[in-house]
């Protein structure tokens, strides 16, 4: 078994939180955005299809870490393709059973996890290079943040478009819902602020360390 | 790229191209695995989802028929064409056009079908009840439609009080030869319905409004003839179920 130098390196908070803040999926490295667009007019449905991809992450991610040694890398892509497309038809299965207006809701974009670049991304670039727990921690920290981004947008979607949360009244009768957040130009509106949001936070960011170091300099 | 980074990946070892049979064997393994996960995730989840599709069909069956007394009530699936009425049992209840329900003592209470039409964004699809002795429609509940929410989707049409006032003696009365609906169901513009078979269209909805009518239109025409030939057989309950 060959072990690359990366496989050694432990595991750290950092495995898990990258994926969630750092290089969120959605909102840092913009990937996975057709489902984050279009099921997020909830926020059920938002951590419906989250639930949905932390699973095929997980299952994913664990069997090509599992197989790494054993997959020639002329046949790997076509290999992780179709572990993510088992582990998708088991989740659409098992969404179908346990819910049927959950399944109704997300429709065909259960199925299209398989295409999520997120899910292949991992598989290529961490599960085929790590021992499987390291693959697990850091597949649950890109699912985690992948569910955050969604509910992010399902959540203000579904308050200015239907003035509910999770189908809970909140403002009352009386409220005029703005139904354009729910229809397919609310997606891109919703997902459009976020990012400004996160651009804001980054930028903020990154000034104060420039701050911090003129100020160290001036000092020195 | 430099000269130096040049040589460098010209002196990388290439690694040694696999044999064609090492490739399909991981590819056939990998494909193995997958089919046994895959197995044995529909052969757990299958009878799940039949019994929940199931039941979720039999309550929007009796939530639709008025008057039905869910306890002691029975829900029969039929497959009614030209030639036959097929009885169908539970295991390919989906296979169903008309569902029946009948009471205690066995009398029919009411009749079902789904209807689907193509409405703003997609297919709308209904349940309606019909009712064989004023030969109307006496109920409807929206199954799917994803039609613009706030305008045409289940909650909006299904709190339209007016609009599903329409779905009460809606006239689907047969000609005297039993061969066709006298007059087929229309759907007309808002405020402008004059007779008991049109629908009057919500407003702001036209499309939405237009898919229930003609998914209802469509599903009359075809079965309601043929449930007044063979009333006598749906009056009663079929003795297979009266011994299950």
């Amino acid at each position: 078994m060959v072990t690359l130098p990366s496989e050694t390196k432990p595991i750290t908070m950092d495995t898990f939180l990258r994926g969630v803040w750092e290089e969120n999926p959605v909102f840092v490295m913009l990937l996975g955005l057709c489902p984050a667009l279009a099921v997020t007019n909830s926020a059920v449905n938002a951590i419906g299809m989250g639930g949905a991809t932390i699973f095929v992450l997980l299952g994913s991610s664990a069997l090509v870490s599992l197989l790494r040694n054993l997959i020639p890398k002329q046949v790997r892509i076509a290999s992780y393709i179709v572990i993510i497309a088992t582990f998708v038809t088991i989740v659409d299965y098992a969404i179908h059973a346990l819910s049927l207006e959950l399944y109704g809701a997300l429709g065909a974009f259960i199925q299209l996890i398989v295409v999520n670049c997120v899910i292949l991304g991992r598989a290529e670039s961490f599960a085929s290079k790590h021992r499987i727990t390291k693959s697990l921690v850091n597949a649950l920290g890109v699912g985690v943040g992948f569910t955050f981004a969604l509910l992010c947008v399902g959540g203000v979607r579904e308050i200015l478009g239907a003035g509910t949360l999770f189908g809970f009244s909140l403002f009352g009768e009386s409220f005029q819902p703005w139904v354009v957040m729910v229809l397919p130009p609310g997606g891109f509106l919703v997902t459009g602020a976020w990012l400004l949001v996160f651009a804001w936070l980054k930028e903020r960011k990154q000034r104060t360390v420039a701050q911090r170091e003129e100020a160290l300099h001036a000092a020195g | 790229m430099t000269s130096e980074a040049n040589l460098s990946v010209a002196q990388a070892p290439i690694p040694p191209m696999p044999s064609p049979v090492a490739l399909i064997r991981t590819l056939g393994l990998i494909a193995m695995i997958a089919g046994l996960l895959v197995v044995l995730a529909y052969q757990v989840t299958d009878p799940i989802i039949k019994e929940k599709e199931l039941r979720a069909l039999e309550e929007a069956v009796y939530r639709v028929i008025p008057g039905v007394d869910e306890k002691t009530a029975t829900r029969v699936s039929y497959l009614l064409s030209a030639d036959d009425l097929k009885h169908l049992d539970d295991e390919s209840a989906a296979d169903a056009n008309l569902f029946a329900v009948y009471d205690a003592s066995g009398k029919l209470v009411g009749l079902a079908m789904q209807a689907a039409a193509q409405g703003y964004s997609d297919l709308v699809r209904t349940l309606f009840a019909y009712d064989p002795k004023c030969q109307c429609i006496n109920g409807l509940t929206v199954l799917k439609s994803t039609d613009t929410p706030g305008f045409g989707d289940k909650k909006t049409v299904e709190g339209n009080a007016k609009f599903m006032a329409n779905f009460r003696d809606l006239s689907v009365a047969v000609t005297a030869d039993k061969t066709k609906v006298a007059h087929p169901v229309e759907t007309v513009k808002h405020g402008t319905k004059t007779e008991p078979w049109q629908v009057d269209a919500m407003s702001g909805a036209t499309f939405s409004s237009r898919g229930i009518g003609n998914g209802l239109r469509a599903a009359t025409d075809k079965l309601v003839p043929l449930i007044q030939q063979r009333l006598s057989e749906l009056e009663s309950i079929p003795t297979s179920e009266v011994n299950e």
